[in-house]
């Protein structure tokens, strides 16, 4: 059977909202006699609090309220997996970012101007920055010892969790090996940026005791149930209305003004608004966590693996935010799309007083990914192979096995990304560099694999609900958030595919907590298929409901007639009935055309001792990049000319959705490969602007041809699988593999610089000569 | 602090406000006239997403004073369609998919805007340059660039 949406190029169905400047982010709420809030964040990233003293603050005129921790000492810690984060910190600050008192004033810049009449004492103590460090026993602990689950050796008060991979025989793997690499490779702090800041406005209603929030998140349910027991509130007393989001990957998962616009609302009796400046949300939100991986591979002289040890140390920073989840699919992705019969490995999450890191597009697999494409070209180039030959002699197949021991019985594309790169980039094993007018060209392949969905036994679910309205339309409730990458599109393309209706007809009420039920998160790479799932299961259970409606009505049954461009027509007849009219009816007759739709996939927990388990992941997205740079061999420059990007999504639902995801990746992975790193010194962000923490311009894009390969039948709806996070993953080490092949000089971390390209290349010539 | 009063014309319509000396234009825009399409994403000149017509010419709202624009006519997102209908750019960055999150989407859309009019046929690199003070996380930049493409002089209404 033909589509007809899915698959196609749809026009997104926010788009027209968002050219004409209509669309309302969470700083675009004003309401009547709001007040303004400001944060006092830490003087030192590690430091004693002695005292926090607001008093000169509430005198200032226009100040409506001042608070420190000793103000509320109701408030209850928040964090997305372990609460370890207080919204004023009482008795040490852990990070620069941590909150020390809250001000709320009748304009923003006297809430600003009131936070330099809040005196601190404080005692400075030792700052961890190094997770190495941090994790060695005499080290300080930052957070109250653990010492049950702490590796002996190790130290208790800054381990966060250690995870574990084993399969096979390692040192039987090591033996069968002729050759055996060993690297170590890192990866920095990297910032979202997310081109919308962090703001929120809330309210408070006294007598149903509800607050009301108009604030971004990538999880209206989960950051509903933080709130409220942060704030001891019950969860149907905190109501967050989706706004529209700009921008997200991994930012808007942690609580950022969430708390505090509840906080001050249900304080002060008065609407509120919070905004975060640019340099102020660089240094108190999460981070992309920075990660050393120590890799030693075995492989046989024809290039086969044998057996593959891997050592991962996340630095989560303060908090823990997800790190602990970040970390371990860090090490769980750690040896990529490619079969190793024997492996071991170990993940350690370790605190430090750097800002906390928490999800960022690709959580954890992104660092994985440029780990392990490293090491493979790192192999290949040992073995004397063509790194492209090489991927596609390990890369899995049907019946391969994942590094969690799941077997992959379907979707299964990635030798197909492989070999339709090298096709359409036209990649010649030969021609991999070339040297010309002082310009080096080089090429460089990567690919990778990502597990969509949280799986691991995380009740990962998804529910769309559908009703037809009055006026014979389909209104769709659904929290998923739509951070940029499309989904509501997708969600309302399936419902429109399903009912054979014209996409004009579906209409989204807005995400909220109160009248739509959890999509769990946007992230994980999991909404197409968790709520475009839900959204197909409900829109069938609702044609049901038409088709069952239709036949008391007409007293006729399918395939009498047919449900079409939203009408019910009787075959071979004039007789029509609109689904309003049809609507009304069953409404009367207290049987309302609604259905819901619940998506709730079975994963196993991995066996905590080797990782191990059936079903760990609903699917698998596999993409391959191949890339050619140039770099200027008198200033070290290197430019990226062009990028062909084969992503395997099972199946396209919305085609200009996946070019789109594909291309801003490719882009983003650029940044990564050349620019991008926060850099953190002692607890100290130096680079909190965007004038110091460069993002690629469209000067710096290459040329990107994206390829699609439909490998089908994958756990969403219509085979899809997911392609938001992968689109980024193959993209920063396929660049710096073609640094390699332009200039013969591996880079072991991100980013590469001019200075250190230029720096390599001398040092080259010097040897060579 | 001091007020001053600031008159001037924004999408043709003619405003007069009084306003403290060091409020940002962007303030002005957003904050007292209700236009809520001009974006802040920075406050510091680096992201574009503030970008409005002066005059005719580019500025960061967030880096010119309301004062500054007394006399002067001003161009938001909100006077780039008329009524219902969209200037071809809106309608190319709709049917392109150059609109991800959106929130750079005003911004970019006035830079793309004076570009084309005072370079009705710009190659790609003139189309590069003219929105490289506008950052965009989400798209990569492609479609974006193909949008601004589509509608140059002699392509309008082109298809693939
Ligand atoms: S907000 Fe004005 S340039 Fe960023
Ligand atoms: S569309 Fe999100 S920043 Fe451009």
């Amino acid at each position: 059977m033909r589509n007809r949406y899915v698959g196609k190029k749809i026009d997104r169905v926010d788009a027209r909202d968002k050219v004409t400047g209509k669309a309302l982010y969470s700083a675009d709420f004003y309401l009547e006699d709001m007040l303004y809030l400001k944060v006092l964040r830490a003087p030192h990233p590690h430091a004693r609090i002695k005292s926090v003293d607001v008093s000169k603050a509430r005198t200032i005129p226009g100040v409506a309220m001042a608070i420190s921790a000793k103000d509320v000492p109701w408030v209850k810690n928040f964090g997305m997996i372990f609460k370890d984060q207080e919204v004023l910190v009482r008795e040490k600050t852990r990070y620069m970012g941590d909150a020390l008192a809250i001000v709320a004033a009748e304009t923003e810049t006297i809430a600003r101007q009131a936070l330099d009449y809040i005196e601190v004492d404080y005692e400075p103590l030792p700052v961890i920055s190094d997770p190495l460090k941090a994790l060695e026993k005499e080290s300080p602990y930052i957070h109250e010892p653990r010492e049950e689950n702490c590796d002996p050796g190790l130290n208790p008060g800054n381990l966060l969790c250690t995870h574990r991979l084993e399969r096979g025989d390692l040192e039987r793997g090591f033996s069968e090996a002729d050759v055996i690499v060993e690297n170590e490779i890192r990866t920095p702090h990297i910032e979202h940026v997310a081109l919308q800041p962090e703001a929120g406005v809330a309210k408070y209603d006294k007598e149903t005791g509800v607050c009301t929030m108009w604030v971004a998140t990538q999880w209206l349910h989960d950051i509903q149930a933080d709130v409220a027991q942060a704030l001891d509130m019950k969860t149907e007393q905190v109501q967050i209305i989706q706004p529209a989001i700009g921008g997200a990957f991994g930012k808007r998962e942690d609580v950022s003004v969430h708390i505090i616009i509840a906080l001050m609302a249900i304080l002060t009796g008065r609407p509120v608004k919070m905004e975060m400046t640019r340099e102020e949300l660089m240094i108190t939100q999460n981070k992309r966590h920075p990660i050393i991986f120590r890799h030693k591979t075995g492989v046989k002289k024809d290039g086969t693996i044998t057996a593959w040890k891997a050592e991962v140390i996340g630095d989560t920073g303060a908090y823990a935010s997800t790190g602990s989840a970040v970390v371990h699919q860090a090490l769980y992705m750690c040896t990529g799309p490619y079969n190793v019969p024997n492996l071991s490995g170990v993940s350690y999450t370790a605190y430090t007083n750097n800002t906390y890191a928490g999800a960022m597009r690709g959580f954890g697999a992104t660092q994985a990914a440029f780990a392990y494409e490293t090491q493979m070209d790192c192999i290949a180039a040992e073995l004397g192979l063509d790194p492209l030959e090489f991927r596609k002699k390990n890369a899995y197949e049907l019946g391969s096995m994942t590094p969690n021991g799941q077997i992959l019985t379907t979707s299964v594309g990635v030798k197909d990304t492989l070999e339709k790169a090298a096709e359409v980039f036209g990649y010649k094993p030969d021609q991999l560099s070339k040297e010309e007018n002082g310009k080096i060209r080089g090429i460089g392949v990567a690919s990778s694999m990502f597990g969509c969905g949280y799986g691991e036994g995380f009740p990962d679910h998804s529910i769309v609900d559908l009703e037809v309205t009055d006026e014979g339309k389909i209104l769709v409730h659904s929290a998923a958030a739509d951070v940029g990458q499309g989904i509501l599109t997708v969600v309302c393309q399936i419902v429109a595919e399903v009912l054979d209706i014209p996409l004009e007809l579906v209409e989204l009420a807005p995400g909220d907590t109160h009248t739509s039920k959890n999509a769990g998160s946007t992230s994980a790479t999991r909404q197409t298929i968790f709520s475009g799932n839900a959204a197909k299961l409900a829109a069938e259970e609702l044609l049901g409901k038409i088709y069952h409606r239709a036949s008391l009505e007409l007293v006729k049954h399918h395939p009498q007639f047919l449900v079409q461009e939203g009408e019910i027509v009787l075959q071979g007849t004039e007789t029509r009935i609109s689904l309003a009219e049809l609507a009304k009816i069953a409404r009367e007759k207290g049987d309302p055309l609604h259905a819901e739709g619940c998506y709730f996939p079975r994963t196993d927990v991995p066996d905590e001792a080797t990782g191990q388990g059936n079903l760990v992941y609903v699917a698998y997205t596999f993409n391959t990049h191949i890339a050619e740079i140039e770099i200027d061999k008198y200033t070290g420059e290197t430019r990226v000319l062009r990028v062909v990007a084969v992503p395997d999504v099972g199946r396209v639902i919305n085609r200009i959705g996946v070019e789109g995801q594909s291309e801003g990746g490719t882009v983003m992975g650029v940044g990564m490969a050349l620019m991008e790193k926060q850099v953190i010194e002692e607890g100290i962000t130096k680079n909190a602007d965007l004038s110091t923490y460069l993002i690629p311009t469209s000067l710096d894009m290459p040329e990107i041809i994206t390829e699609i390969v439909e490998s089908g039948d994958a756990a969403g709806p219509y085979g899809a699988k997911g392609i938001g996070e992968p689109a980024l993953l193959p993209a920063a080490p396929a660049i710096i593999n073609a640094i390699y092949n332009a200039t013969g000089v591996r880079f072991f971390h991100t980013p590469v610089t001019p200075d250190q390209v230029f720096k390599a290349i001398k040092d080259r010539e010097k040897k060579n000569s | 602090m001091a007020k001053v009063k600031v008159e001037f014309k924004v999408n043709g319509r003619e405003y007069s406000r009084e306003v403290e000396a060091a409020t940002r234009l962007l303030d002005l825009l957003r904050n007292e006239l209700g236009l809520i399409g001009t974006k802040e994403g920075c406050g510091k000149g680096e992201c574009g997403t503030c970008t409005v017509l002066m005059d005719g010419k580019p500025v960061n709202s967030c880096l010119v004073l309301a004062p500054q624009a007394n006399g002067r006519e001003i161009l938001t997102i909100e006077g780039l369609s008329s009524g219902d209908r969209l200037h071809p750019l809106q309608d190319a960055f709709i049917k392109k998919g150059a609109v991800q999150c959106g929130y750079c989407t005003p911004g970019i859309l006035i830079s793309a805007y004076y570009l084309l009019k005072n370079n009705p046929r710009p190659n790609r690199d003139d189309i590069k340059e003219g929105i490289s003070g506008n950052l965009c996380r989400c798209t990569g930049y492609v479609k974006i660039i193909e949008a601004i493409e589509s509608v140059t002089e002699g392509r309008e209404g082109h298809e693939e």
